[in-house]
């Protein structure tokens, strides 16, 4: 071999290894972009799902697509962008949990000539600014729609002015994505709070989850009972409603008074504060639906007249008495100041029973909250020769209250009647169950719920007093058949700003001017040095 | 081999640590990022800026990365071939990876130096005013974690480049210019496609592939998203691992081929 041919080889040798090179650091690449690990060093492991969020997860029974076609682009109004950037913490956070099914998102840009990936082809992604969640047996659902108000012109009067960023602002306040608004250092409403573990885990129970036939709660109406779709900040029940809703159970209204009978679909009747008396057949309609594993909660506030002909608990009585509880037509007083609230007036109630607590009510006991309401009336479990139910009182009134029988006649101060009166610790909510006859962990059975207020559950309380709040989502939970009564934490969003003067700024300069002196004067050292030596 | 590579290392260190160009670079590099910093840190309430501010000192350290690496890695392999020194140091028993290996090592040291140098900035806003660091968040350690831990993936990978682009020519100028070139062509690609959208790694068509075989070339930089707030992204640095591997092969092939 001559030296030219060996130096040919000598190069193509050089190149087949170059490609060799290279085709071994493209195929590492492909295989290292299937690696989706991550650790999250933040405290607490915020940005990585709750426990309760994979314990969800491991129950969803196809794959989800997470879709999402809204453009990241630097535009957007900064609580857009603030959005966004938690949405792909999150969906990173998704991807890599441990779940029974596939979890994968994808980022599309809707208004690119570019076909969709093939494994979207099955639904319909045509619209930009959603957030969708699919499953292939499921259907999908837009869970997001970022669909601010275009802000108007500044020069034309006619209209008020808003900016982008007051309207994206706004867009966001009206989902459940964010909660906890608070003002900020400028003035603006800035969230507390990111809910979208919540959000996206619901939506993805609701297409991937077990379906379940039962699961729509039905609000009962013409007795001048309080709506579930009323907004009033007071009254209304709308709140009690999102709770719900957000268990993927459906809200409805059912009016028994007219013959309706109670759906198969009717997972539990909600009675919240009635004014009128319910008929037998309204009330047999009510206890065939309990005896075949239907749920009932019953809210039932104190009665202001009491004729003849009403009937005592509005007729519910006998409902009541077969599972073992008692509606008593008094009202409960309590001259404590201690035990209002200085701002609202509210009666607090905070004494729960010695010992083992009710599921329901055992974080309240472990974080001593309270639960406040308006005027109530007691509700207790009686003994009766029934043996098949498991009944609990879960709150009472303070040492001092008094249960009055009678009492629109009565004076004030009321003197205590020993016979008729109840005395203090008188107990506001009890719950009944039927004994479990079957181990399958699937099997539900029928269970009751009774309130002596219906302010308990109340939009006023509900939305403002964490101890409501959570006793609301406790009695869903219960309801439910959940075992854990789980409850995925929202993530406290950090803000960071800065208030410094001038002069600050100042001294900051010159402090921060320290290192790199520092470096010049090393190096004049080492260019001295080398001279020297 | 190992004992080669710790010998370069030593060495390289010790010439880059005696080099007045290397302090002159950090010295202009470090003063140009404080003022940067400071002037960030006045105007940050106002900026659109939704990530810790701290993660702006990463960037700056990041787009700061085309001027200084190549002060540290032009001179590395050019100037030996310059010297002639290369094929005297190529008849000692040692092969040409340590060599490469201990050059790069050597610059990537130095240029994590300069990086802990720029991060003393928060720190002597964290001693000189506890409160303001405290509300700028910098009190969190995971998000010096998160950051650091970009910049030495990030950096690992342009060091590599400075290393190659000075095994391929004798001149340190040109070894200079090419590697700020290769390195802002990197950057450009990472920035073009910073926040355009994901397609998962499904490979339904040639331009998929293309794109899951690119790895972190095109989407690198979203990942800051997830490093600056304590989120240690595996598949991000292991891709930098990647274009580490490659340059220092090329390198090392290209001392081959000059060894013959």
């Amino acid at each position: 071999m001559d030296f030219r041919q060996s130096s040919r080889n000598k190069k193509l040798e050089h190149w087949v290894l170059v490609i060799l090179v290279f085709s071994l650091c493209i195929g590492l690449n492909f295989f290292v972009s299937k690696i989706n690990w991550q650790i999250d060093l933040s405290t607490e492991t915020k940005y990585s799902l709750s426990e309760e969020s994979i314990a969800l997860l491991n129950k969803l029974e196809a794959p989800i697509e997470i879709i999402v076609t809204i453009k990241d682009d630097k535009n957007l109004p900064k609580i857009a962008q603030k959005f966004m950037h938690d949405i792909k913490l999150l969906l990173g956070a998704f991807e890599n949990a441990p779940s029974s099914e596939l979890i994968r998102s994808t980022f599309l840009d809707i208004e690119s000539p570019k076909p969709l990936p093939q494994y979207l082809s099955e639904y319909t992604i045509n619209e930009p600014n959603l957030i969708i969640i699919a499953s292939p047996n499921g259907g999908q659902k837009t869970i997001f729609r970022y669909d601010p108000e275009v802000a108007s012109n500044p020069y034309d009067d006619s209209t008020p002015f808003r900016s982008r960023d007051s309207a994206a602002r706004q867009a966001l306040l009206e989902t459940d994505f964010y909660s906890d608004w608070k003002e900020s250092f400028n003035g603006v409403l800035e969230p507390t709070k990111f809910r979208g573990e919540e959000n996206f885990i619901r939506a993805m129970l609701a297409l991937a989850g077990r379906k379940n036939s039962r699961n729509t709660a039905f609000f009962t109406t013409g007795h001048g009972e309080k709506s579930p779709f009323d907004l009033d900040e007071l009254n209304g029940y709308s709140e009690f409603s999102r709770i719900l809703e957000d268990r993927n159970i459906k809200v409805a209204t059912i009016d028994l008074s007219l013959g309706e009978k109670i759906p198969d679909n009717a997972f539990m009747i909600v009675i919240a504060g009635p004014k009128g008396t319910f008929q037998d057949k309204e009330v047999s309609s009510i206890q065939s639906f309990l005896n075949n594993n239907g749920k009932l909660l019953l809210a039932i506030d104190p009665v202001e007249e009491l004729s003849v002909l009403d009937r005592p608990a509005f007729g519910l009585r006998p409902v009541l008495k077969e599972w073992g509880l008692r509606c008593h037509d008094m009202l409960v007083y309590d001259n404590s100041p201690g035990n209002y609230d200085i701002f609202t007036g509210a009666y607090i109630l905070r004494s729960y029973r010695e010992g083992n607590n009710h599921r329901i009510v055992s974080q309240h006991t472990e974080l001593g909250l309270s639960i406040q309401t308006d005027r109530c009336r007691p509700i207790e479990t009686i003994d009766n020769d029934k043996i098949d139910f498991d009944k609990s009182e879960l709150i009472y009134t303070s040492q001092n209250s008094l249960g009055l029988s009678g009492w629109t006649q009565r004076k004030t101060p009321p003197v205590k009647n020993p016979l008729l009166d109840l005395e203090g610790r008188i107990p506001i909510i009890a719950v009944s169950e039927k004994r479990k006859e079957n181990k399958n962990k699937h099997f539900t059975k029928g269970k009751i719920i009774a309130l002596g207020s219906s302010s308990i559950l109340a939009n006023k309380y509900l939305s403002k007093h964490s101890g409501n709040n959570l006793l609301g989502k406790n009695f869903v939970y219960w309801l439910n058949e959940s075992p854990d009564m789980l409850e995925i934490p929202p993530r406290n969003i950090e803000y960071f700003t800065v208030s410094m003067q001038e002069s600050d700024f100042d001294n900051l300069l010159y402090s921060i001017s320290i290192v790199p002196i520092t470096i010049a004067f090393i190096g004049i050292f080492v260019g001295w040095l080398r001279k020297e030596l | 081999m190992r004992q080669g590579f710790w010998i370069i290392l030593r060495t390289e260190l010790f010439s880059l640590f005696i080099s007045p160009a290397t302090y002159i670079s950090t010295f202009y590099f470090l003063a140009l990022l404080g003022v940067g910093f400071r002037f960030f840190i006045e105007s940050f309430p106002a900026t659109n800026w939704i990530l810790p501010p701290l993660s702006s000192l990463v960037l700056g350290l990041l787009f700061g990365a085309p001027a200084l690496v190549p002060f540290l890695t032009m001179r590395t392999i050019a100037e030996e071939r310059r010297l002639g020194t290369l094929e005297t140091l190529m008849s000692a028993p040692i092969n040409a990876s340590a060599i490469i290996l201990g050059k790069w090592s050597a610059c990537y040291v130095f240029f994590l130096v300069i990086c802990c140098g720029a991060y003393a900035y928060p720190l002597i806003i964290l001693l000189i005013f506890p409160e303001q660091a405290l509300s700028l968040g910098f009190n969190n350690i995971e998000h010096w974690v998160g950051g650091f831990v970009f910049l030495m993936s990030f950096g690992a990978s342009f060091s590599a480049i400075g290393i190659y682009a000075s095994s391929v020519t004798k001149n340190q100028m040109v070894a200079g210019m090419l590697s700020f070139s290769l390195i802002a062509l990197y950057l450009s690609i990472m920035v073009f496609s910073y926040g355009e959208p994901v397609v998962n790694n499904n490979i339904d068509s040639l331009r998929q592939l293309f794109y899951t075989v690119g790895g972190s070339l095109n989407k690198g930089l979203d990942k800051i998203n997830f490093f600056a707030v304590g989120i240690i992204h595996f598949q991000t640095i292991l891709h930098q691992i990647i274009v580490v591997l490659f340059f220092l092969s090329l390198g090392t092939l290209q001392i081959e081929k000059i060894r013959h």
